[in-house]
């Protein structure tokens, strides 16, 4: 009895460090997931803003001369988001200016790093944010 | 008995090793949680701010150097009792830029060309200083502030 009562004990030795060790482990886990999410979050509400800014600076331009044409109003559009530092065809993002059904918005796209999934997933995240364009207001959400 | 109490000894032993590195990682979780949560309500802040904005463009357009600062403390007052921080400071600075035939333009220059169709911007700073519980964090880089600078087009 006292034999295999040592035994237990011996065997039971370390684990207390193996336990610690593991859950920091998965703290870490956690922790990288939840760095990593919360920047997502971040730079997708930060390339919201800078279409919306974007959306504004190009409902400006149409207020000032109507007959613009796709093309300028996209490089003002482009101009607005580099102030924010969003630079058209740097670090992989662009900036588009859309006209569908009468309707003009802006699509701000750029790819965000990932630090700890980088393990799970090598590939950067693609963020997209569109803006709608109105004339008379500035542009929706702001 | 005197094994068992040397067992008891052993296993607390591993927790006081194990303690301060537990401890640790959790407090970093802390202070980078609250970091990012700042980060995160300092976009909110822009929003916030380019909303207020907005609407009263032309006031922003025609305000001197000291209108301006009047502007950015009527900002700074209502953002912080709008996000509850109440050491936020923003500064604004107006800006102009030459269009080019291309739409695209030159770069910003704190004064006015008197260029035709002269494009007028705000730039709006926000910040907030951050204090991590564990100092040493600041070695490995943890920011002193929470920070974010918009640039609106005015005109």
């Amino acid at each position: 009895m006292k034999k295999t009562q040592a035994h237990r004990w011996r065997r039971q030795r370390g684990s207390a460090l193996l336990l610690t060790l593991l859950l920091t482990l998965a703290g870490a886990a956690l922790l990288g997931l939840t760095v990593d999410a919360t920047s997502l979050l971040w730079a997708r509400s930060n390339a919201q803003t800078t279409a919306d800014l974007a959306a504004a600076a190009v409902a400006l331009e149409l207020e000032r001369s109507p007959a613009a044409n796709l093309e300028f109003l996209s490089e003002s559009a482009r101009a607005s988001a580099a102030l924010n530092g969003y630079r058209h065809g740097s670090d992989s993002v662009t900036i588009q200016l859309e006209r569908q059904d009468g309707k003009t918005s802006i699509l701000v796209e750029r790819d965000a790093g990932v630090f700890f999934m980088r393990m799970v997933r090598p590939h950067p995240v693609a963020i997209r944010a569109r803006a709608a364009v109105h004339t008379g207001i500035r542009a929706e959400g702001l | 008995m005197n094994r068992h109490r040397g067992r008891r000894g052993a296993a607390l032993m591993e927790f006081a090793m194990a303690l301060p590195f537990a401890l640790t990682l959790f407090i970093g979780i802390a202070d980078f949680s609250v970091y990012f949560w700042r980060q995160t309500q300092m976009e909110e802040v822009a929003r916030f701010t380019a909303a207020q904005i907005g609407p009263l463009a032309t006031g922003y357009l025609a305000a001197d150097e000291a209108g301006l600062q009047r502007y950015a403390r009527l900002l700074e007052s209502d953002a912080r009792a709008a996000f509850a921080r109440k050491n936020l400071r923003i500064g604004l600075s107006r800006h102009y830029a030459c269009p080019l035939p291309t739409g695209a333009e030159e770069s910003l220059s704190p004064d006015p060309r008197g260029c035709p169709a002269e494009r007028v911007y705000l730039r709006v700073t926000g910040d907030e200083n951050l204090e991590p519980i564990l100092r040493p964090l600041r070695a490995m880089g943890y920011p002193k502030s929470s920070f974010w600078r918009h640039v609106i087009r005015l005109r």
